[in-house]
């Protein structure tokens, strides 16, 4: 027996379906997770509120410089943590599932270079402007590259991974190459935003990913189930009504988007897209898309609220310790399910 | 086409081009299904009888030509519009992991659904009448790929009838069945167009296909060579023409339709396996 079970409403003829079980879990899980979370990522590390000032900073009762650390310093900073990382862990698990491929993750296919690249070419030309428009213009450029692996029916598929490492690599390779060209003051700049982190984030970013995910995260909920049927191949997924292409090139352009909104309010951070939906997807398919939006975000506080508390981390950007600590995490989950098929291969019969 | 079985064709199709990366797949086929009769598509492997399909159900639209669905063009209509009048069941389809059978089943709904209509008491009727066809209500719950290759080719038949359309594409729906499950496969595609559904259906076995048909066609290279009922059309040389093959004709001593018999010691050096040195 497994899992989905569906519950139905029906007013008439309007009727709703969803897997209403699962939906309980993950919303019981996730509410108790970010509250949790949320507490550790305020009170710890050295500038870390206890519990008894958080309530009246809160309250609005504390002096004034906790006032200020909680309201303009602290809080926006968990609160970007939570954007960015719901932001990267849906990004992913949608290009995972249009790609056909556990590496088809945003960072991997080379959006993220892309914005960064962007953004460093627009440091070198148009210094006078906001970076975000050359990160902007970076994503799409790389989004454009990409859409040739549409095809003329839609068959998104395995190639699209392999072009976007491609992609990656040359992006990469343009920031290098930037880097080359300009003075020490500006190279520190540069560098400073490539290495995302959440340092010194304020409301600003926090309204940025907010308005993203307001936008992307409903329309992708609404393609949800026109992505569910691309699991029966893409002949399959048409056969049934579902026009391919333009279910395809919704998906992509909103998991770019979040994604871009991820690289702006936090620089390039690595691994969460590629984890995240690794990891929701080990509790079944349903809500796969949401659940890794939740793990994101608790995966990419949790990173954040470690590098507050351990000992020497505190300039170190989220990024970097999210890049070890999954990159570490996801080799053992590989690495442990060879074992199990080791095992069980060697078991009779 | 003069014969009266092409007076009322439900889905037709006229100078149809497909061309994979530039090499041509169907090269200006004209094609005529009957409303409320059981085709069957015949030919080699690699003669386009897919690619056919696809083209007949939009999934891959024509390099050139035009397909016609009850008298309106299949190009133009909307997506879920067309699902909702014909079904396809490709040759491969792809199994989603962790899916249940009824789940399964239930995505055959789709083009009957809408954000505000996911799941109304058609669809519930729907799902569990194709699983009671399918016998499959037992297994309801089952997981898909914890089922033998034969029982997960009823499901896939349980999700195109789900669809409830008119008319049903079925690529190879008996490959992988054992002969009971082959029988009753067809049986059960008979019994759909007793209720007045058109089929079409590629399939190898040419003796089912001379027992079920109502109308044959022949492919050979992306063309057809011969369509018609299957009594007037099989003979020796249509055989040698479609498939290179040596074959009388008898009569089918159960059915009383023609069937075939394949002559001996015409494969001796097939693919060259026989000449092998030390094989014996
Ligand atoms: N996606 C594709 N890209 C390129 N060529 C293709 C593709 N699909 C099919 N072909 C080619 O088109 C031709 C017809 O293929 P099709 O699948 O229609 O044959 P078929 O008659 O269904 O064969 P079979 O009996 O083996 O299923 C073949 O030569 C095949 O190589
Ligand atoms: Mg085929």
């Amino acid at each position: 027996m497994i899992g989905p079970r569906f519950s139905v409403w029906r007013w008439g003829s309007f009727t709703l379906r969803a897997p209403a079980p699962a939906a309980l879990q993950t919303a019981v899980v996730g509410t108790f997770g970010v509250l949790l979370a949320l507490m550790l990522s305020l009170t710890l590390g050295e500038s870390g509120l206890s519990p008894a000032r958080l309530i009246q900073a809160l309250r609005g009762e504390a002096e004034p410089y906790e006032q200020w650390l909680l309201w303009q310093s602290r809080l926006p900073r968990a609160l970007c943590a939570l954007g960015v990382g719901t932001a990267l862990g849906v990004a992913g698990a949608v290009f995972q599932s249009l790609s056909r491929n556990p590496l088809g993750s945003p960072d991997i296919i080379g959006i993220n270079a892309g914005a960064s690249a962007g953004a460093v070419l627009w440091l070198l030309f148009l210094p006078g402007l906001s970076v975000a428009w050359g990160a902007l213009a970076g994503a799409v450029c790389v989004l454009l590259l990409l859409l040739p692996g549409l095809g003329p029916q839609g068959q998104l598929s395995r190639s699209l991974v392999l072009m976007g490492v491609a992609i990656n690599a040359f992006a990469i390779a343009v920031v290098q190459f930037a880097l080359t060209l300009v003075q020490r003051e500006q190279a520190q700049q540069m560098l400073g935003y490539l290495a995302g982190g959440l340092v010194h984030r304020d409301w600003q970013q926090v309204a940025l990913i907010g308005l993203i995910l307001a936008v992307a995260l409903p329309g992708l909920l609404l393609l949800s189930r026109r992505l569910g049927l691309l699991a029966l191949g893409r002949d399959m997924a048409s056969s049934l009504g579902n026009p391919l292409r333009s279910t395809q090139l919704t998906a992509l352009i909103l998991a770019t988007v979040l994604a871009l909104g991820a690289v702006l309010c936090a620089g390039p951070v690595a691994f969460v897209a590629l984890v995240a939906p690794h990891l929701a997807r080990r509790r079944g398919q349903q809500l796969a898309l949401l659940r890794s939006g939740l793990i994101g975000a608790l995966l990419l506080l949790s990173a954040d609220t470690l590098t507050l508390t351990l000992p020497g981390t505190q300039r170190l950007p989220v990024g970097v310790l999210t890049a070890m600590l999954g990159g570490a995490y996801l080799a053992w989950i590989l690495f442990a399910e060879l074992l199990r098929r080791k095992t069980k291969q060697q078991m009779p019969g | 086409m003069t014969s009266d079985i092409y007076s009322d064709c439900i889905l037709q199709g006229r100078g149809l081009h497909l061309h994979y990366a530039g090499r041509a797949v169907i090269a200006g086929l004209d094609i005529y299904i009957p409303r409320g009769q059981l085709t069957v598509v015949l030919g080699t492997n690699g003669c386009g009888k897919s690619s056919l399909l696809k083209i007949l159900s939009q999934v891959l639209p024509p390099s050139k030509g035009q397909v016609m669905l009850d008298g309106k063009v299949l190009a133009d209509m909307g997506s879920k519009e067309r699902a909702r009048q014909l079904a396809l069941l490709v040759q491969k389809p792809e199994l989603p992991d962790g899916i249940d059978v009824q789940e399964l089943v239930s995505r055959g709904r789709y083009p009957h659904q809408s954000l505000w209509r996911q799941w109304s008491e058609d669809d519930e009727y729907a799902v569990a009448q194709a699983l009671v066809a399918t016998g499959l209500t037992d297994m309801a719950r089952r997981e898909v790929s914890s089922l033998s290759g034969g029982q997960q080719q009823r499901v896939w038949l349980a999700l195109v009838l789900a669809q409830q359309t008119e008319v049903l594409l079925l690529d190879e729906p008996t490959s992988f069945l054992d002969i009971r499950a082959q029988l009753s496969v067809m049986d059960f595609c008979r019994a759909l167009r007793l209720q007045g559904r058109t089929l079409v259906l590629v399939l190898h076995d040419i003796n089912q296909a001379l027992r079920y048909a109502d109308h044959l066609l022949l492919m050979r290279e992306g063309r057809i060579l011969a369509q018609g009922a299957p009594e007037a059309l099989i003979c020796e040389q249509v055989l040698k023409d479609v498939f290179d093959l040596d074959a009388c004709i008898i009569q089918d001593p159960e059915a009383g339709c023609p069937m075939l018999i394949p002559r001996v010691d015409q494969y001796d050096h097939a693919w060259g396996v026989t000449q092998q040195p030390g094989y014996k």
